[in-house]
């Protein structure tokens, strides 16, 4: 019956974790495709995506850490102080460096700083978010030390070609994040680390009764986050062609913003990286439609932070919530 | 405690010869007024089982409301009323939401430091507003070396000592965050505590804001956002009060504010950047934190 | 002698399961009154529905002679009406006088407290227990667990206590702590209160009740006067019944090898008592049961053997060789599996689908370099849950919406799934409908036929008894056994849990 399959299309759409996200940003574009007529150019589209997709790599990491119960709220900090290093090295070397050397120390950086997170988490037992708040401070510290306290140049040319730059008009970083959203669901629904994320922050201890190794896992899931923060930092420094040790600033809330948009559960459990796609896009299109509107920098800051409690309390509301 | 906070200042005084002055001593205690009231409210709010992200963003916040209907050349003392009651609004607001959905009080308070902290923003242009009136200003400068600021952070901590150890309020406080389920069983709301220990967090918040306006003589819209709510957090908790609850100690507050400010100027004096003081200051927020948690396992 | 309470009538059903059908109960003024029966047989949930925790779908409950409803705790406090749970629910972080005082402090018009007045008052309170050694502002997580009961007793005469129903209140004590118990039990009751006193240990039931209310499987058996004639037989008599076995399949192995020996095994139990000297094992198809009453161990026994929990003294061979296993990690990796007793709050991820829940154990299989091959998992999960009689398309369903009989299945093919050598089951089928009982024993036989070592540690003695091939006990002198199947039968082996006889089975 056809139309039984359609209501039953229908029924499946709205009950799923995504209907809320992608409504809501169909409607906010036809919002503003009335109201303002520069919206649908091709011109803003690039726009957005240029400025969502140093979001998008680290909600990446974030949603698989969330997934698993647990929290980074340094991964700010972690993008400048990966960006300042790389630009240390690429000034130090005479001929400015290669640009491979310089990706593989971004991402040992990255995984070093999350592995300390990781691992005073994990066996030191310390709760997650003021950990890192914690670390976070250190890590900025350690930023505006290396660097003097002054935005750093000279990075290599190559460098800064592999990560900006258009491919058709699309451009490179944005791509860049595409791919790692599928990497990264890939990473969360069909390999072994994504499952145990998953057992991990639904009930650990089923985890340790089974004899997996827990501790180890969380430090890894800490590691991943670190490694995407760092992967970020590394395309933020190509697109300014500078690395600053003050970028990165509420990077960690957006990404937090983004990932509970989505539908992933802060208590951890279930998670969808794709969830997370559409909240970045969500947000970056308010933010866009809020600066074509000339609504002024200083609210959009209110807005992220409205949409985080709405974004929380509606999930503690869904039927399938766990409860705490 | 104590033996840590001699330790502190016998490192320091032997580092710099500017150390152990008299100015400075009194420079420290200057400084640490803000932190402590912050930390005084948040005692509360651990002792119950909690923690509260929101205070800087709420001191930022009421300075901006004061200051404007400062400059709509409403009365000081109604325009200070207003700014307390924006304070204790957005308390009931943290604490409604924390216990009717029975959310974690971390992102709960997160989302609202990033909405007052919006708000500031919003209200101020982003901009300072420079000028407190006269009575304002006198008021909280006083006319001793150290300005009234400090009284008011000794009186708030003796009201909040006596609050806690004497009354059946700071019982149900301290019992809350030991056992929730106890506290139900004979019959306290835990919701109606759960809204009051935020009430009072925030209400600390706006005194610190009117002492830190006075100090500056503006209101800036990124007040209280560097460092002063994390020491917010970080004091009490070096001074044994526990990220799980159960645990009061006001004392502990104190010398934990001490401590960090003693470290801050020690550093200064030293020479050390502003750079790395973040760095330390990180460094001990992460310290004590294990050091909780390692506390908590014995 | 008048009446305190009187409870009549009183249904409760939770989902499918008839907790209490037609229960009543009698408590009067001055009487310390003995509730006995079996796990399961409605002693806990008639006891919460008196304090306010459960409401009963029928019945009728009278206070001091007025009718009463009890929708929360607070209402039954209010009358007088209040448990002492086992786990006490004190405040480690306060003041013994604090707990006493917990709600029901001595304050001003402002709330500022009496802190003099409160402390004399619990002092004088305490020494009127006879315990004037307990200091009032102690704080309570240093006391020991006899003095933390005598502070509860004293925040439940602070409340206005008028019945005091205590739950298992002796398992934790010494004999002299127990006697210092009985010794406030008497005068609480001298002073016209009423206490409900809940325990398996029938010696103590035997020395301090007045009177004996035994339940079994929800309904009333009897409702007698303690008197000399009474003894430990008749009370097991009353509590077991004369019912016929259950039905659980066993099939004969022949065993092989040892592939798991406990020598001297020592740890501590969850209230701090130490259990010493425990010598078992288990062969190569073999199904080993360890019994006892609730509380005496077991879980913990299991754990310690996992690696969950500290092992004081003792060795632990796996196929002969000593292995040191101090965390699951390695339990796992020398060959054992655990079902544990608690699925809802450890066994499973309750989020999550069934079949990810069953392959958890052994993601491995499932995975070639990193990625799980989900098309074979899900063939594999259907075989499972096919052999299991369970519905194939729950393994799509996340686990906490099943039933209780189908979420056990999934644990147990979680073990099927696995290549352990021994599996310890803990409490298998508890809270498990007929039906899936018998599946879960089928289950077990069909392992020990594939050669594997089974431990099933359970405190229903008829699941013990149908699924054993040999039988250890763990009471409160030790660890008895082996008994070899057949030896044992209902009556005797309830014997021996309680400590009746001095059996010590035919050598290990």
């Amino acid at each position: 019956m056809n139309d039984g399959r359609l209501r039953k299309i229908r029924k499946e759409f709205f009950s799923s974790v995504y209907s809320g996200p992608i409504i809501a940003i169909l409607v906010i574009a036809l919002f503003l495709s009335v109201f303002s007529p520069q919206f649908l150019k091709v011109t803003n589209f690039v726009n957005i995506s240029n400025q969502i997709a140093i979001n998008i790599i680290i909600a990446v990491g974030m949603t698989i850490l969330i997934t698993s119960g647990g929290i980074d709220l340094s991964v700010g900090a972690n993008v400048a102080l990966t960006g300042v290093i790389i630009a240390l090295y690429f000034r130090a070397m005479p001929e400015g460096g290669s640009p491979l050397v310089g990706i593989l120390i971004g991402i040992g950086i990255g995984a070093l700083l999350g592995a300390v997170n990781g691992a005073v988490v994990a066996y030191l037992k310390a709760p997650p978010f003021i950990t890192t708040l914690g670390t976070m401070g250190v890590y900025r510290g350690f930023a505006l030390v290396l660097s003097g306290g002054r935005p750093l140049m000279g990075i290599n040319t190559d460098f800064v070609h592999i990560f900006s730059g258009f491919i058709g008009a699309v451009p490179q970083q944005f791509i860049i994040a595409l791919l790692f959203t599928l990497v990264g669901a890939f990473l969360l629904n069909r390999t072994s680390i994504g499952r145990i994320a998953q057992c991990m922050g639904g009930n650990e201890k089923t985890l340790r009764v089974s004899g997996i190794p827990v501790e180890l896992y969380k430090v890894l899931m800490y590691v991943i986050t670190g490694m995407l923060a760092a992967v970020a930092g590394m395309v933020l420094t190509s697109m300014m062609a500078v690395a600053e040790p003050i970028a990165g600033q509420f990077y960690e809330l957006d990404a937090v913003a983004v990932v509970v948009m989505g539908g992933t559960q802060l208590q951890g459990g279930k998670g969808t990286v794709l969830g997370t796609l559409l909240g970045a896009v969500l947000l970056g299109v308010v933010r866009n439609g809020l600066n074509m509107l000339g609504v002024p920098a200083n609210y959009q800051q209110l807005f992220v932070g409205m949409i985080i409690m709405i974004a929380v309390v509606s999930g503690s509301r869904r039927k399938d919530a766990v409860q705490i | 405690m104590i033996i840590s906070l001699a330790v502190i200042n016998v490192f320091f005084s032997v580092t710099s010869k500017y150390y152990f002055t008299t100015y400075n001593m009194i420079n420290i205690l200057d400084h640490s007024v803000i932190s402590l009231i912050l930390s005084i409210g948040m005692v509360f709010v651990l002792a119950s089982g909690g923690i509260d992200l929101s205070v800087g963003s709420t001191l930022a916040f009421t300075g901006i409301v004061a200051a404007l209907l400062f400059t709509m050349g409403i009365p000081t003392l109604i325009a200070m009323g207003i700014a307390i009651l924006v304070g204790i609004l957005i308390g009931v607001i943290n604490g409604l939401v924390i216990s009717h959905y029975r959310l974690q009080p971390f992102i709960v308070t997160l989302a609202m430091l990033s909405i007052v902290r919006g708000l500031a923003l919003v209200f101020s242009g982003g901009n300072p507003i420079i000028g407190m009136p006269a009575g304002f200003l006198k008021f909280f400068a006083g006319d001793s070396l150290l300005g009234n600021g400090i009284f008011i952070a000794l009186g708030l901590t003796v009201i909040a000592a006596f609050v806690l150890e004497k009354t059946k309020f700071g019982t149900y406080v301290k019992a809350l965050g030991g056992s929730e389920e106890a506290v139900f069983l004979v019959g306290v709301k835990t919701s109606r505590i759960k809204i009051c220990v935020y009430i009072i967090s925030g209400f600390c918040a706006v005194w610190a804001s009117f002492i830190f306006m006075a100090g500056m003589d503006a209101a800036e819209p990124i007040a209280g956002l560097t460092t002063e709510w994390m020491e917010a957090i970080a004091a009490p908790i070096i001074g044994g009060n526990s990220l799980d609850g159960g645990k009061a100690y006001v004392l502990g507050a104190v010398f934990g504010v001490l401590i960090l400010s003693c470290i801050k100027s020690g550093l200064n004096m030293m020479g050390v950047g502003q750079h790395y003081q973040q760095i330390a200051i990180g460094t001990v927020i992460v310290a004590a934190v294990i050091l909780d948690s390692l506390r908590r396992k014995i | 002698m008048n009446t305190l309470v009187e409870m009549k009538s009183l249904k409760k059903n939770f989902g499918g399961i008839k907790a209490l059908q037609d229960v009543d109960l009698e408590i009067g003024a001055g009487e310390i009154h003995g509730l006995l029966g079996e796990n399961g047989a409605g002693k806990s949930t008639l006891m919460r529905i008196l304090c306010g925790l459960e409401v009963p779908d029928d019945g009728m409950i009278r206070v001091e002679g007025k009718e009463v409803r009890l929708n929360k705790p607070s209402d039954a406090q209010f009358l007088g009406v209040g448990m002492i749970p086992q786990e006490l629910i004190l405040i480690d972080g306060m003041s013994v006088t604090e707990n006493i005082y917990l709600g029901y402090e001595i304050h001003n018009n402002f709330g500022v407290l009496d802190q003099k007045a409160m402390r004399a008052r619990a002092r004088e309170l305490l020494e009127s227990l006879g315990s004037e050694d307990i200091d009032p502002d102690m704080y309570i997580g240093l006391l020991p667990k006899a003095e933390q009961q005598i502070v509860a007793i004293a925040r439940r005469i602070i409340q206005g206590g008028k019945v005091f129903v205590m739950d298992e209140p002796t398992s934790a004590l010494t004999e002299k702590e127990t006697e210092k118990l009985f010794k406030v039990i008497r005068k609480i009751c001298k002073e016209g209160n009423g206490v409900v006193f809940i325990s398996h240990r029938l010696e103590e039931v035997l020395e301090i009740c007045d009177r004996f209310t035994i339940l079994r499987d929800g309904k009333n058996v009897i409702s007698i006067k303690n008197s000399a004639e009474i003894g430990k037989k008749d009370l097991i008599a009353y509590m077991i019944g004369n019912e016929i076995e259950e039905e659980f399949p066993h099939t004969v192995t022949a065993p092989g090898d040892r592939v798991m020996e406990v020598q001297d095994l020592s740890f501590t139990t969850s209230q701090g008592r130490r259990v010493e000297n425990v010598d078992f094992h288990v062969c190569a198809g073999e199904v080993v049961g360890i019994t006892g009453l609730v509380g005496v161990g077991k879980t913990e026994l299991a754990q310690t053997i996992m690696g969950l929990r500290k092992k004081l003294e003792g060795r632990i061979l796996i196929g002969g060789k000593e292995k040191n296993i101090n965390s699951p990690v390695k339990a796992v990796r020398n060959g054992l599996g655990y079902v544990t007793e608690d699925r809802r709050g450890e066994g499973l991820v309750l989020g999550l689908k069934s079949l990810y829940n069953m392959t958890l154990g052994a993601l491995s299989r499932f995975v070639r370099g990193m990625v799980i091959k989900l098309n074979y998992e899900k063939k594999i999960g259907w075989h499972y849950s096919s052999q299991l009689n369970m519905k194939p398309e729950y393994i799509n369903l996340e686990a906490r919406k099943l039933s209780g009989g189908n979420q056990q299945k999934v644990v147990v093919i979680r073990q099927m799934m696995g290549d352990s050598d021994v599996i310890l089951f803990d409490e298998p089928t508890k809270g498990i409908d007929v039906g899936a009982k018998a599946e879960i024993a089928r289950l077990i036989s069909t392992l020990s036929g594939e050669q594997k070592g089974i431990c099933i540690f359970s405190s229903e003695p008829r699941e013990i008894l149908g699924v054993s091939d040999r039988i250890y006990v763990l009471n409160n002198d030790g660890f008895i056994g082996p008994f070899n199947r057949g030896e044992l039968d209902y009556k005797k082996l309830m014997a021996i849990e309680f400590g009746e006889t001095k059996a010590t089975g035919v050598g290990a």
